[in-house]
């Protein structure tokens, strides 16, 4: 499969608990297994903690790559939870720039303590329709809510970002990825969560 | 040759742990730091090899140059603010030198984006220490310089250095695997106590001379071996291009440069750096070709200065900027710090920055996770500290979240162990106020006890919150000298942090931090005199859910409107992520909420039912 740019730049953000490395790993695992050179770099340390974190994943035919993305160069944004959407749109988007966001909201503590607001659900969505080629919100905590575990929804997220077919990478791909990296139960929970997500695109 | 068995997709840190496995390395200890924390974790997979989490840093390299004194392969791990816990011993390790390779890995954190500060462990290590030193600019050769320290430490006898920074440490990418080797080294310990004994007595067979002089001219005496070798490193080279401003990448800036190149098209001269000390020769070959050099570097002017010095020295009238003013003096380095520098440097080359649209977007800063026992210990003590009017000295850990909004309990955090002799020497300023010390279980034991043991033996008057959760939670669940289990998840011999404390003379109470009047009576009674030591003894929620044990029983609560009058003494002196406000109105956000139920006895209305 050949990628359309060379090298091909994924951001994925979201918040400490929300399983952001976990999907960076099973899509550069994947990529791996297929040939291409991968460089991942990974923003933690406030994991867990309900601080922002940021993976970047980068894709190339050819080379080997620093693990940062330069500022406005992202081909796709994989949002966990809008405003963190928002905030690395900002820093590294571009008119070509594809989002996918999971649209529940998860306020900031300085936001619950009332030392910030969060912005109007509409109008957060506007901006990132207008900052965006195109923009796909995807309401992935109430699906996990219905398979009775709202965790899945970064696996849900993955689903979508695969659905959208931007990476060279099959549903076959993440499957296989998916079944290696769990046991059989909760492979079967995530397998379920990443097929509402390709489905929510197709 | 080297056989390559297959290839692993490993994160920088795994890289590095890989590459002492194939270096047979034998005895391996560190404490847990970002972005240091994943090398042991990675190794403690393999079983020829010892590997620890040990009370600190300065315990794990005096541990591992122990192993090397008999003749095994050892690596000491940690994060710059390690570094400084250890360097006495390194002051003195370097003058002995090592007999089995010992590597130390010392990462830094450029920008401190998971640190209490930031620093460059370059300067201790090689100006301070004469340190031979690799700087890595991706995972891959982080592996491989990881195994060439073995090799040249056993050459030189000297204790060789990794500097990583979080962005290899925390960088994924294809590693290949080669080879663990098959031959077993047998351990042997011969005396030579005119080079381990270090102390100031004479040396007859020197004329006299003191020890310490005599060690420290060996040390020196080792430079120009050093220098040779550094001169043949593969991890230095040159790239030519267009232009008579040179570009010196030092370390993961080689990213950054290479990026910048790719972007803009076009290729510049450049000398790529990864040892220090800097091949004298290369940089030479380099430089009398070129009107300027720029050395970009993480995060002090270290390759800097050492260019100027090394041009003066061979008369070469070349002018050296970088991070003392031409690029920015603090912070991380980036494609967009070495592209606006390129744009200086070769107006043609200029790229107008990409325009970010003027948006403010909320900071989102971290706290205690939900269900976090801590979150019920930090409320009891922020009321009492407004009733009693008191201050609090805080510590490196979870509970640090206690010093952000809303709480905004802890007036001061410095660096691991000194919450309690700062809250020690504000009782012995005469201030009047009671004083409290809030310290997690993985500091105390890593610096905090002596500190302890100080304070009680003054006498004063304060009270220390030791926060036993049974685990070095803030860097990923590692576990510490208090933990029941080693790293591989065998049992181990805990240390009980009330009975040491016990033991040295203070009054001791231990708490469920769940139960919030139990803990704001402890730390009523706490507050009566002397040095009091409230335990707060629960295990880390999150590793506990993991492990299926339950801390509390799960009660479904939700916010009566009727009774609650918006006091928000659930969101100001909680301030649990579940509880939601919005709208004039406090209610629970049942996705968020783990139903740990602490939130009830915040309520003094009962709304919260």
């Amino acid at each position: 499969m050949a990628i359309q740019e060379d090298p091909m730049n994924l951001v994925i953000s979201g918040v400490g608990g929300q399983g952001n490395i976990l999907l960076s790993r099973l899509i550069g695992r994947s990529l791996v297994k297929k040939g291409y050179f991968v460089s991942i770099g990974e923003t933690f340390g406030a994991a867990q903690r309900g601080g922002a974190v940021m993976s970047n994943v980068r894709v190339s035919e050819h080379m080997p790559l620093g693990p940062l993305i330069p500022e406005g160069k992202a081909h796709i944004i994989l949002g966990l939870e809008p405003l963190e959407t928002l905030r690395v749109l900002v820093k590294y988007g571009n008119p070509k720039v594809v989002t996918i966001t999971n649209s529940q909201p998860l306020f900031p503590v300085d936001v619950l303590s009332r030392k910030a607001q969060y912005p109007d659900y509409e109008a957060l969505k506007q901006t990132i329709r207008g900052l965006s080629q195109s923009a796909w919100f995807i309401d992935a905590t109430a699906m996990g809510l219905g398979l009775g575990a709202p965790i899945v929804a970064n696996v849900i997220m993955l689903g979508a970002l695969i659905g959208i077919d931007l990476l060279p990478l099959t549903k076959g791909d993440i499957e296989a990825e998916i079944k290696a990296s769990f046991p059989p139960d909760r492979a079967e929970l995530n397998l379920k969560a990443f097929n509402m997500g390709t489905d929510s695109v197709g | 040759m080297v056989l390559k068995v297959e290839t692993d997709y490993l994160m920088g840190n795994e890289a590095m742990g890989r590459g002492a496995v194939e270096a047979g390395v034998r005895v391996v200890a560190g404490y847990p730091g970002t972005p240091a924390s994943e090398i042991l974790t990675y190794l403690s997979q393999y079983p020829d090899v010892y590997v620890e989490w040990s009370a600190n840093e300065k315990v794990a390299l005096e541990m591992a140059l122990g192993a090397s004194l008999c003749r095994v392969r050892a690596m000491a791990v940690m994060k710059h603010n390690g570094l400084n816990v250890v360097t006495d011993f390194l002051m003195h390790l370097n003058f002995t030198g090592v007999r089995g390779g010992l590597v130390l890995v010392a990462a830094d954190d450029p920008g401190g984006l998971s640190s209490q500060n930031e620093e460059d462990s370059r300067i201790i290590i090689q100006r301070h220490a004469h340190l031979p030193l690799f700087d890595p600019w991706h995972p891959r050769e982080a592996k491989e310089m990881v195994k060439a320290a073995f090799e040249l430490s056993e050459q030189t006898e000297l204790c060789f250095v990794l500097r990583p920074v979080m962005r290899v440490c925390h960088a994924r990418s294809a590693i290949g695997l080669e080879a663990l080797p098959q031959t077993e080294r047998q351990p042997a310990f011969e005396d030579d106590r005119s080079r381990f004994v270090m102390s100031g007595v004479r040396e007859p067979k020197f004329g006299g001379m003191l020890r310490p002089v005599l060690r420290h001219r060996w040390l020196n005496d080792k430079q120009p071996e050093i220098a040779r070798i550094m001169e043949e490193s593969p991890f230095n080279h040159i790239e030519e291009g267009e232009g008579k401003s040179g570009l010196v990448a030092c370390g993961i800036a080689y990213a950054y440069v290479k990026e910048a190149e790719r972007l803009l098209g076009h290729k510049l001269p450049v000398l790529k750096l990864g040892t220090l000390p800097p091949p004298r020769s290369k940089v030479l070959e380099f430089a009398r070709l070129m009107d300027k050099l720029v050395v970009y570097e993480e995060v002090e002017p270290v390759v800097e200065r050492w260019l100027k010095e090394l041009l003066y020295e061979a008369g070469l009238r070349v002018e050296v900027v970088g991070r003392s003013g031409f690029l920015p003096s603090e912070g991380e380095l980036s494609t967009e710090v070495v592209l606006d520098s390129i744009g200086r440097l070769y107006p043609k080359l200029r790229v107008p920055k990409p325009e970010a649209p003027p948006l403010q977007v909320p900071v989102r800063t971290r706290t205690q996770c939900v269900g976090c026992g801590y979150r019920g210990l930090l409320h009891a003590l922020k009321l009492t500290v407004r009733k009693s009017h008191g201050v609090v000295t805080g510590d490196i850990g979870c509970y640090d979240a206690g010093a952000f909004a809303p709480l905004e309990l802890q007036s001061t955090i410095y660096c691991m162990g000194s919450s309690i002799p700062m809250a020690q020497g504000m009782a012995h300023s005469g201030l009047g106020r009671p004083v409290f010390a809030i310290i997690g279980d993985s500091t105390f034991f890593h610096n905090g006890l002596l500190g302890l043991l100080n304070a009680i033996h003054s006498g004063v008057n304060l009270v220390a919150i030791v926060c036993d959760n049974r685990t070095t939670a803030m860097t990923g669940f590692q576990p510490h000298p208090g933990s029941d289990t080693d790293i591989r998840g065998e049992p181990a011999q805990a240390i009980d942090i009330a009975k040491m404390a016990e033991a040295m003379g203070a009054k001791v109470q231990v708490v469920n931090p769940y139960d919030i009047p139990q803990v704001l009576q402890a730390l009523d009674r706490a507050v009566k005199g002397g040095v009091s030591v409230v335990v707060s003894r629960a295990p880390c929620y999150l590793l506990a859910s993991r492990a299926g044990e339950t801390l509390f029983t799960p009660r479904r609560v939700r916010v009566d409107p009727e009774l609650c009058n918006n006091c928000k003494i659930c969101v100001d002196y909680f301030g649990c992520p579940a509880i939601h406000f919005k709208d004039d109105k406090v209610y629970i956000d049942e996705v968020t909420c783990v139903q740990c139920g602490m939130c009830l006895e915040v309520c003094k209305r009962g709304a919260i039912k």
